[in-house]
């Protein structure tokens, strides 16, 4: 984990595995992007334009355009799917991490 | 192309550029369109930068594609969006450095225009990025953006020439994309003519990535983009007339202060040109009582002279500079113009034309052309 600022502006831990239950999930800061159909094309404020592709990935992308979190991401998600939460939750924690590690998403570890 | 493969592009590349006006989604292509047509299209589309709504007609079914076809189109709206980014990122840092060398920005057409005035910034491609400085500080601009590795596309035809009287210039930045550095809108007497100081008055704000942009207000975004479309290209490209239209539908679409707007910019000729342009091309569209505006209006003998050097014949910079003359008020800026564009350095004549002595002939031949019929 590294520090990061919180929505509040105080300092939040970021994780950087997978999210825990009660971790809030958002677009990285200055991150700028597109969707088109089935993937989110992004670019980080330092890195390079990265796709991520999927439907799973894209309806994450639209649950976090604010702050959300993890359960309820992986709620939302299930519900869309027609899937179980724990399925959901397994497919997903590997796109999470990718998109994190691209510069694309943060996790606030909860405190 | 054959006439009739030329003739099903152009129509359906055109009702393409006007898809999503309508309340209900009209049908474009019933059935896929045959191969040698499709694949005119996808070039028409691509040369256009019209993916992100030729890539809605297919979604909602207006625009019937087979498999292939399908494919097609997700790859070059991919393609166009992930250069949409890259070119936002690129904003950006030129925005950085300009503001912290001192240099307010604002931000004008593709990235500005697909956030604010389009329900998705999907749905509006763009291939450079350009923004407008003030032109006291337009040498400074080009001072901060040359010290970090910009490189200018075209020197100036002598010092001070962009400051007083050019559109701008265009930069090569150091990821590789272009960026055009605007003092006014358009090149020549129109461009000359804009109250510059009128153009900064109102503003609206951009959002992208985490910062705050200044940017023209609707107003102004649209007389922007009938400057564009009319005396941008010839024909007009798709593009900046669906802008205008897409504006023209927006709810709150302000006609009379556009018209005002326009009056004080000097531009009612321009406006009323593009907005009959956009209907010619784009087909019936929501105008707010523009139409019947344009239509009516007749313009100055001054404002016709002024269209002229844009629409009549080859439309080149030689007759556009002839024009511009006309338009530059006082004795001392019309000899600076002049001599500039007759004597320019050494290093603009190298860059874009044969010879000073070439340079010299088409500038006199021109001044004196253009000159002899007027007066």
């Amino acid at each position: 984990m590294t520090q990061a600022a919180g929505q509040d502006g105080g300092a939040a831990r970021e994780r950087r595995g997978a999210p825990a239950s009660d971790d809030t999930l958002l677009r990285a800061p200055g991150v700028v992007w597109r969707t088109s159909i089935d993937r989110i094309i992004f670019s980080p404020a330092e890195g390079e334009v990265t796709e991520i592709v999927g439907l799973g990935a894209l309806r994450l992308w639209e649950l976090v355009a604010e702050p959300a979190r993890w359960s309820e991401i992986v709620a939302a998600l299930a519900r869309d799917f027609d899937a179980e939460a724990a399925t959901v939750e397994r497919d997903l924690a590997p796109v999470v991490a990718d998109l994190v590690d691209r510069g694309g998403l943060s996790v606030v570890a909860a405190s | 192309m054959t006439s009739d493969v030329s003739n099903e592009v152009l129509r359906v590349t055109a009702a393409v550029a006007r898809h999503g006006l309508d309340p209900t989604p009209a049908s474009i292509a019933e059935e896929p369109l045959d191969d040698l047509v499709w694949a005119d299209l996808v070039d028409e589309v691509r040369g256009q930068r019209l993916s992100g709504l030729l890539l809605a007609a297919v979604a909602d079914g207006s625009l019937v594609v087979t498999d292939g076809q399908l494919d097609d189109v997700l790859e070059l709206h991919r393609v166009s969006m992930a250069l949409s980014v890259a070119l936002e990122r690129d904003l950006l840092t030129a925005v950085d450095l300009l503001e912290r060398g001192g240099v307010e920005v604002q931000v004008l057409k593709g990235s500005a225009v697909a956030h604010l005035d389009y329900p998705d910034p999907g749905l509006r491609c763009f291939g450079d990025s350009d923004v407008q400085v003030r032109a006291a500080d337009f040498d400074r601009a080009v001072e901060v953006l040359t010290a970090a590795g910009y490189d200018r596309i075209f020197p100036q035809p002598r010092a001070g020439f962009d400051r007083r009287f050019s559109k701008g210039t265009s930069f090569e930045t150091p990821a590789g994309f272009e960026l055009d550095l605007h003092r006014t809108f358009v090149l020549g007497p129109i461009g000359l003519v804009i109250d510059l100081d009128e153009v900064w008055s109102a503003h609206d704000t951009l959002d992208l990535g985490d910062r705050k942009l200044r940017t023209l207000d609707r107003s102004g975004r649209f007389l922007h983009a009938c400057l564009h479309a009319y005396l941008g290209d010839s024909p007009p490209r798709l593009v900046p007339l669906r802008d205008a239209a897409q504006m023209m539908a927006a709810p709150d679409f302000d006609a009379d202060g556009v018209r005002a707007r326009a009056a004080r910019w000097r531009v009612e000729a321009v406006v009323a040109a593009a907005v009959s342009t956009v209907l010619a091309r784009l087909g019936p569209v929501e105008t707010r009582g523009l139409d019947v505006w344009a239509r009516d209006r007749r313009p100055g003998r001054r404002e016709t002279r002024m269209l002229a050097a844009y629409t009549e014949g080859h439309r080149s910079s030689a007759t556009k500079a002839a024009a511009a003359l006309r338009a530059i008020p006082g004795g001392r800026d019309k000899v600076a113009y002049l001599r500039a564009l007759v004597f320019p350095d050494a290093a603009y004549v190298r860059e874009r034309h044969g010879s000073r002595r070439d340079r010299f002939r088409r500038g006199v031949t021109s001044v004196v052309f253009r000159r002899a019929p007027i007066s």
